[in-house]
């Protein structure tokens, strides 16, 4: 007769604290909370902007650097290839001067 | 108990809904009649969604003070009064960062629902990580505890049943006896054995699958019955 018994007490204990969890008053929120969850909220959004804004200022910064590095390189190229133009045609000129003085040959 | 009480429970100052249950488990969105009418702004939830997306934060505030009510009374359910203020604080930081991912199949109230739920369960997960809380062992039932549950099984009327279970050491005798559970069980039994849900719903709003919420379901009940035993053992 005790198992019974026990487990209806149990049923009830169980069913008034299904009865407290249902009538559980809902909390009272401040002012000061709202603006805490709200200032939290605004700097998840500045910090959103600015990593979505770092994607484009990369690209942009590499597309320049890709631009200035091309233009540099070729200038350089090219100033060096006229540069060794002229080397070649004075050493090419001292030569035959040279083997010209040498041979006594006109 | 009503299965999907939780999705409409409150659904905020502004909801107007029909009725308080899910239409098909299966579904959770397919609630008829239940459109949220704007305050505030004069807004409805959707245009204020798609407004906070495209970068107006500020109004993300409606949203928060329609809402705040539904979500208080999710999160005062599972957590202890102190942790209250926090994790519907970082239910809301959550809403706010996964609202591009809204669908606006489901209503808000109850895709706001979802995030309360794992956010709860989140906080135990990591309180019991950090085993912060005194979790208050069956055998230290306080003594007012002890003399509630010999009044409330006592109770002779429903209206005396009534005014027992809306003492606060009826809220502290449940609260130590989830708290022996684990996160785990303790959010399946909240949700399934104290707020009627079915399985397949809680399933649904913990991302888990169907046959794992039983089996915690079973499992966390009995639990859950074995401390509540000792509660009757113990002589007053």
């Amino acid at each position: 007769m005790n198992r019974p018994r026990k487990e209806e007490q149990l049923d009830t204990l169980e069913r008034a604290l299904m009865r407290a969890h249902e009538v559980q008053e809902a909390p009272h929120f401040s002012r000061d909370w709202t603006n805490d969850v709200m200032r939290d909220i605004r700097r998840q959004a500045s910090r959103e902007v600015s990593f979505s804004e770092v994607p484009r200022v990369i690209w942009r910064a590499a597309a320049v650097i890709a631009v200035v590095s091309t233009l540099f390189v070729g200038s350089v190229l090219t100033w060096t290839a006229g540069q060794g133009d002229a080397d070649f045609s004075a050493l090419l000129t001292m030569a035959t001067a040279d083997s010209m003085l040498l041979t006594g040959e006109p | 108990m009503q299965a999907g009480r939780l999705a409409h429970e409150g659904g905020g100052r502004a909801s107007a809904c029909s009725r308080g249950r899910y239409d098909d488990p299966g579904n959770m969105g397919s609630v008829v009649g239940c459109r949220v009418v704007a305050s505030g702004s004069g807004l409805p939830d959707e245009e204020i969604i798609r407004r906070v997306v495209a970068g107006e934060v500020d109004l993300f505030e409606e949203l928060l003070m329609r809402y705040q009510e539904h979500v208080g009374r999710i999160v005062a359910g599972r957590v202890p009064r102190e942790m209250v203020d926090e994790v519907a604080h970082d239910v809301f930081v959550r809403a706010y960062a996964s609202l591009p991912t809204y669908s606006f199949r489901t209503p808000f109230s109850h895709w706001l629902s979802t995030i309360a739920v794992r956010s709860c369960y989140d906080a135990w997960r990591s309180v019991s990580a950090r085993k912060e809380v005194s979790l208050s062992g069956p055998s230290e039932v306080a003594e007012e505890q002890q003399q509630w549950t010999e009044h409330v099984l006592a109770a002779e009327s429903k209206e005396r049943f009534d005014t027992m279970v809306r003492q606060q050491d009826a809220t502290n005798l449940l609260q130590g006896a989830l708290a022996q559970l684990s996160p785990e069980n303790r959010t399946v039994v909240t949700l399934v054995h104290l707020e009627g849900h079915s399985v397949r719903e809680a399933a649904e709003l913990l991302g888990w699958s169907v046959v794992n919420v039983k089996v915690r379901a079973h499992r966390a009940r009995q639990q859950l019955r074995k401390i509540l035993n000792i509660v009757l053992r113990d002589p007053a």
